[in-house]
């Protein structure tokens, strides 16, 4: 299993899949790092220009700079993206970007530093192990000439709202922003049960946090809920882009384990397969969402798809 | 003239979250609708000479930021960016790390082009920045001391009883 796979008959593509079908998620993850390049440049397999090393982490010389001393920063363990990265985790690898950037900007005499992480192939990720790239600039080296524009504030105001709602989700805060135009159009008895939470929360939990100065009304009012189950609550962070996108309809509540686990994965397929971007939009959403608490966890989940590992051999 | 995101701050404006060392705000003016900014509430330009506490915070904020834009947007990937310094086109003044949702075929240049290197340049390099690397750790510790320190001046002036502090308005 352990051997490297160069091309492969249809026969063989199919059988592999058969029997990676079979695997565990343990025995998924095993297989996916066998698979793995950096993996093998980690477990000492490959050799490589290390620079630096820990229990966690590796930084290593691209071998393919973009200029000279760029620096590939990985996490010993296989994630394929930032979002599996708990937060401990995450804080180490920046602490190391930060003191190697130094490093570069000092002993390169670089005029800057780009750090730059990759999630998703539409993103121009290129190999399956999650890595931050430090890069050292130098004035004109014309290396990511990323332009700005100004966009419409109304636009921006809409999908701003719909990011706070996510993120207040993940940080645990139980509030929620409504877009005035959509609170009237979204279901009330939703917002009603959320605004008894929320009221509850930010004056113990979360002190400092502010909304955006959104209209609040209507989590202020009414306190009669109609709905007591856990998973009213998650949808309510949904109906603040009720003008976006459809509301999901209410069975999604009742959505049996097994069922969120399977579509969890679907959505982190996405991300790696842009093949799969014309999945239908309503069904990529509840994805999402049922994902939402998983990723929110201590960020371990490493669930990956059948489809992930069967791309490395394309 | 005034930092950008300090204005932002004190306006209030595009911000969808702040607390006492870390904000983030969803700014007009963006590489892609949707582009989220962490930045943190301290004015302080360039990542080198962020705390590493703070660069902590703001690091997990991008993170979950990331996961936030996955899913409120539905996009099919993210790029965590710093740019820091102006050679690497760092337009704000103002340390920052930008979250920006990608789409397929949204034309942004966040590409670069191999550059070859020998074998021997590589090597080079590498013990130059294994030098680099070991000064620069002795540097560390020492900023982190004068940061204790800093912390227990500023503890001392806030303990300061209010006798003492008129005293010192005595000329």
């Amino acid at each position: 299993m352990a051997s490297p796979l160069p091309q492969l008959t249809l026969e063989q593509q199919k059988e592999l899949q058969e029997r990676l079908k079979k695997m565990s998620p343990e025995e998924l993850m095993e297989f996916q790092k066998q698979q793995c390049i950096f993996c093998q440049i980690i477990s000492g397999k490959i050799p490589a220009k290390k620079l630096y090393e820990d229990d966690q982490s590796l930084i290593i010389l691209d071998i393919n700079p973009a200029s000279r001393g760029h620096l590939l920063l990985l996490p010993k363990k296989h994630y394929a993206i930032l979002p599996q990265l708990n937060d401990g985790l995450t804080s180490h690898l920046f602490s190391l970007v930060k003191k190697y950037s130094k490093v570069l900007l000092k002993g390169l005499k670089a005029d800057g530093t780009t750090i730059f992480i990759a999630n998703g192939l539409v993103a121009g990720q290129k190999a399956q192990h999650f890595m931050i790239h430090l890069i050292p600039r130098k004035e004109g080296d014309s290396i990511m000439a990323l332009s700005e524009k100004g966009f419409d504030a109304s636009e921006v105001q809409k999908v701003s709202i719909a990011i706070e709602n996510k993120l207040n989700g993940l940080l645990g805060m139980k509030k929620e922003v409504v877009d005035d135009h959509s609170a009237e159009k979204s279901p009330s008895s939703v917002e009603d049960k959320k605004a008894v939470i929320s009221t509850g929360e930010r004056s113990s939990s979360a002190p400092g946090q502010k909304s955006a100065g959104i209209s609040e009304d209507s989590m202020s009012d009414s306190k009669d809920s109609s709905d007591d189950s856990d998973d009213s609550s998650e949808e309510g962070y949904s109906s603040g882009r009720s003008e976006q996108k459809k509301p999901p309809p209410a069975s999604q509540k009742k959505a049996s384990p097994s069922k969120k686990e399977k579509k969890s994965k679907t959505s982190k397929k996405e991300m790696f397969k842009n093949e799969d971007k014309k999945m239908n939009p309503p069904q990529q959403k509840k994805a999402k969402e049922n994902n939402e608490h998983e990723e929110e966890g201590d960020g371990s989940d490493t669930t990956v798809s059948l489809d992930d590992i069967a791309d490395l051999f394309r | 003239m005034k930092c950008e995101y300090c204005e932002l701050l004190e306006l209030h404006k595009n911000i969808i979250y702040e607390d006492k060392e870390v904000v983030v705000a969803v700014r007009e003016m963006a590489s892609s609708l949707g582009e989220v900014t962490i930045f943190s509430r301290e004015h302080m330009t360039i990542l080198e000479l962020v705390p590493q506490d703070i660069l902590a915070k703001c690091s997990v904020m991008a993170n979950k930021a990331g996961v936030a834009v996955f899913e409120a947007l539905g996009v099919q990937g993210t790029n965590v960016l710093i740019r820091n310094g102006l050679g690497a086109e760092q337009k704000v003044p103002h340390f920052s790390i930008a979250v920006i949702p990608r789409k397929e075929n949204d034309g942004l240049n966040l590409h670069w082009d191999p550059q070859p290197a020998e074998e021997s340049d590589i090597e080079a390099t590498l013990s130059l920045l294994k030098e680099e690397a070991a000064s620069v750790k002795e540097e560390k510790e020492e900023q982190q001391e004068e940061r204790a320190v800093r912390k227990q001046k500023e503890q001392r002036v806030s303990s300061d009883n209010p006798m003492l502090q008129s005293l010192r308005k005595i000329p």
